[in-house]
């Protein structure tokens, strides 16, 4: 018994020379990315007290009306700049919201949801890889892709 | 040296060891950030505000996401890369630090895309679903992950954190020094590791070392050692000690060419060594030679010599043989050939011959065989015949057996309601034992005719299975039997459903005007549940209808409770024996690369904490 002692001290000693565990550590910058995610979709439910993203999705057909490019973020306690940009397959921007101000009152809200539509027309042939980029207060925070299927049109 | 002494000594050597044989790291990148995160579940790195080394450039980011697995590196927001008077700024910064390329992406006007590293070739780096999913969410979700504020990733991606703290679902935990924070992805350093050392009250003293060395396209060397000491513990029934020690090392002199040195070793006398020689004489033909020798306990040495050869000769065919022969006079050759011809006949010609020592008595078994196998199929039928012929020359006996298989693929009518199909199986045997001739024959026939689910409501259907089988032989033990399988299912509520099956089961053997056989008839039950994605079970019973008896039910039911925990159980109740058969009961947490399940199973009394690899 006193073997099996010895030995369990032993091990534990070396995991603490061997590991280096300590006990303190030093305190970090609490994280600051207030995003908690963005989605392309293709409708929005707003029967609950927030909006919620509907259909889901990174390929988009001709027969789509819009495509929406929602954003959730989370703590937010003071007035922020949200702005979307959208880039069309030859690389150039179709489609810019300017800044949109949220919580301009600067309260705490637990969780914050908006969104930008992009509207489809059957006039303009727009097939290809897209994106769409989100800034919050002149900063990028988030780039996403996704693809127009051929016949799709867009009228921005 | 006593046993008492010899403990220390061994303690001693397992306690220096790991301290002074550290293997050589190799950095790839240092990360130094803000707020560092690695998900042990999920190997992933989240990072803030974090700096970083790339081709000679010092880059700075606001956040950065790293998938240690598909080795995807990706940086974001307020990208800067300086190199001496050159500052280079953009949104986006796809990298392989390994290769030393990167994508450099700005959003303005347009999307302008610049080439970091080396310029003129194509950057295959793309955002990819993995990056959508990684988030720091995602990250303090994970059963285990490490914050900090300095991260290493080496060469063979390898991640070491610096003064971090381990998050223990969600809550903080200890801090380390250092600590390695991956398990490795399955990529070996040169050098010397040890791998692990452990102590159980069943095994004692164990111990893992390894030798790996690899010098890329040339020479891969793994040499492994387990070592147990059981002398540590009391009364303990075995071998006090027992060592295990597993060599490969293969070199490559050029594409075609390989040699290769096996040899593996337990303490308790038993080992072997093998040298194989490889060569590919273009793409049709691979031809080995290679000399093994096995030392079983107790047994005397055996030293093969050994040579085997692949043909793909195309059209032609593929031929292969291979022969040993043992310096004691012992022989195993073989030899094949493979052919298709017009698309749908199959052939195959095989034999091979033994000669090898029975025992220690100096008898040699002498054994031929051989055998062809023609085959055809279409769309409608498959047809094969086979002839087998084993001739054992020591025994003096001779066993011959042709086959015939025909079967008619399943075929559909009413629009696909119906399948059916019918196979028949032909054999006959023919022994030869010295001057005693014996033969055979059996032939077995097998129907099944099957349905679709046939929805007589939206939420009703049915759907049977018949099936029916003769056998006849030569010596008149001929069975018939037939099954019948009926099965209907009922919608009740959303996520909710009733199924019924009833199943009869009857062989009837048949000799001369003789009848006799068993049936038997179960009916069953199932109740399922499945009202959203969080809860899902059933509940069974099954009754015999032909004693009027229920048998058995079981019940199963899981649960998603918080973070990925999730409830099980399992319950067995038998009606005849009036208790409860079995409980098991599962609290299971999923965890990317790993589950923690806790179990208790009531059958053998046992609580069970399992930590299983995914």
């Amino acid at each position: 018994m006193k073997k099996n002692i010895i030995i369990v001290i032993l091990f534990v000693l070396n995991t603490f020379l061997g590991s280096c565990i300590t006990f303190k550590s030093d305190p970090l910058v609490f994280p600051d990315n207030q995003v908690e995610f963005i989605h392309l979709c293709k409708g929005m439910d707003d029967s609950g007290e927030l909006l919620e993203p509907v259909d889901i999705q990174s390929e988009f057909s001709s027969k789509d009306e819009h495509i929406n490019c929602f954003i959730k973020l989370k703590d937010v306690s003071i007035k922020i700049h949200l702005r979307w940009k959208w880039y069309s397959p030859d690389n150039k921007m179709v489609r810019d919201t300017g800044d949109v101000i949220i919580n301009q009152e600067e309260k705490y809200l637990g969780v914050v949801t908006a969104y930008d539509m992009l509207q489809l027309d059957t006039e303009d042939k727009n097939e290809g890889q897209w994106t769409v980029v989100v800034f919050m207060n002149d900063k990028f925070i988030e780039s996403k892709t996704f693809i127009i299927k051929k016949g799709s049109r867009f009228n921005i | 040296m006593s046993k008492q002494k010899r403990i220390p000594l061994i303690l001693i050597f397992f306690i220096i060891l790991p301290l002074s044989l550290t293997a050589s790291e190799k950095v790839l990148m240092k990360l130094e950030g803000s707020y560092l995160a690695y998900s042990y579940d999920n190997r992933q790195i989240y990072g803030e505000n974090v700096k970083f080394n790339f081709f000679s450039y010092d880059v700075s980011c606001r956040y950065i996401k790293i998938d240690v697995t598909s080795r995807t590196f990706y940086a974001y927001g307020d990208i800067v890369l300086k190199k001496e008077d050159e500052i280079i700024s953009g949104d986006e910064f796809l990298f392989d630090p390994l290769k030393n390329i990167g994508k450099l992406i700005s959003y303005k006007e347009g999307v302008e895309v610049k080439k970091i590293g080396d310029e003129s070739s194509e950057i295959p780096l793309s955002k990819n679903n993995i990056l959508d999913e990684l988030s720091l969410s995602k990250i303090q979700k994970s059963f285990l992950y490490f914050t900090g504020k300095l991260f290493q990733i080496n060469k063979d991606f390898e991640v070491y954190g610096f003064n971090v703290t381990l998050y223990l679902e969600g809550l903080e935990s200890l801090g380390f020094k250092k600590f390695r924070l991956s398990g490795g992805i399955n990529q070996r350093n040169n050098g010397f590791s040890l791998n692990k050392i452990w102590y159980t009250k069943t095994q004692g003293l164990i111990s893992r070392a390894s030798y790996f060395y690899e010098k890329e396209n040339k020479i891969n060397s793994l040499t492994q050692l387990n070592y147990e000491e059981h002398s540590v513990l009391k009364d303990y029934p075995g071998l006090p000690r027992q060592a295990d020690v597993m060599s490969s090392t293969t070199v490559n002199f050029n594409k075609s060419l390989n040699l290769g040195l096996t040899g593996n070793y337990n303490s308790s006398n038993l080992w072997n060594t093998r040298v194989w020689l490889n060569k590919k004489w273009g793409n049709k033909v691979n031809t080995q030679v290679d000399v093994l020798y096995n030392k079983p306990i107790n047994l005397k040495g055996e030293t093969w010599l050994g040579f085997q050869s692949i043909i793909n000769a195309n059209k032609l065919g593929n031929i292969s043989f291979a022969g040993k022969y043992e310096i004691q006079n012992q022989v195993l050759s073989s030899f094949s050939y493979r052919n298709t011809f017009l698309k749908r006949i199959n052939f195959l010609l095989s034999s091979s011959y033994s000669k090898v020592k029975i025992g220690q008595s100096g008898d040699y078994s002498k054994i031929l065989s051989g055998g062809v196998n023609l085959s055809y199929s279409s769309r409608i039928f498959n047809l094969s015949t086979d002839y087998y012929l084993n001739y054992d020359l020591f025994g003096d006996q001779l066993l011959s057996q042709p086959q015939l298989r025909l079967g008619l693929n399943p075929f559909q009518f009413y629009g696909g309601l119906l399948s059916a199909s019918i196979y028949n199986i032909f054999i006959y045997n023919d022994l030869q034992r010295g001057e005693i001739h014996d033969n055979n024959y059996s032939n077995n026939t097998v129907f099944n005719l099957s349905t679709k689910p046939i929805f007589l409501q939206k939420s009703f259907s049915v759907n049977f299975n018949i099936a029916l089988e003769q056998f006849v032989e030569k010596e008149d033990r001929n069975f018939t039997s037939g099954g019948f399988i009926i099965n209907v299912k009922k919608g009740i509520l959303k996520g909710v459903s009733l199924e019924g099956f009833y199943n009869i089961q009857s062989r009837r053997k048949t000799k001369s005007w003789l009848i006799e056989g068993t049936t038997s008839q179960d009916l069953s039950t199932v109740l399922k549940v499945n009202p959203s994605k969080r809860l899902n079970g059933w509940l069974s019973f099954s009754f015999d209808p032909k004693k009027s008896q229920w048998r058995q039910s079981f019940a199963d039911l899981s649960i998603e409770l918080f973070r990925s925990w999730e409830f099980h159980s399992l319950l067995n109740y038998d009606f005849i024996l009036k208790k409860i058969n079995n409980v098991d009961l599962y609290i299971i947490r999923r965890a990317g690369q790993f589950q923690l399940r806790f179990i208790w199973r009531s059958l053998s009394k046992q609580f069970v904490v399992e930590l299983v690899p995914r």
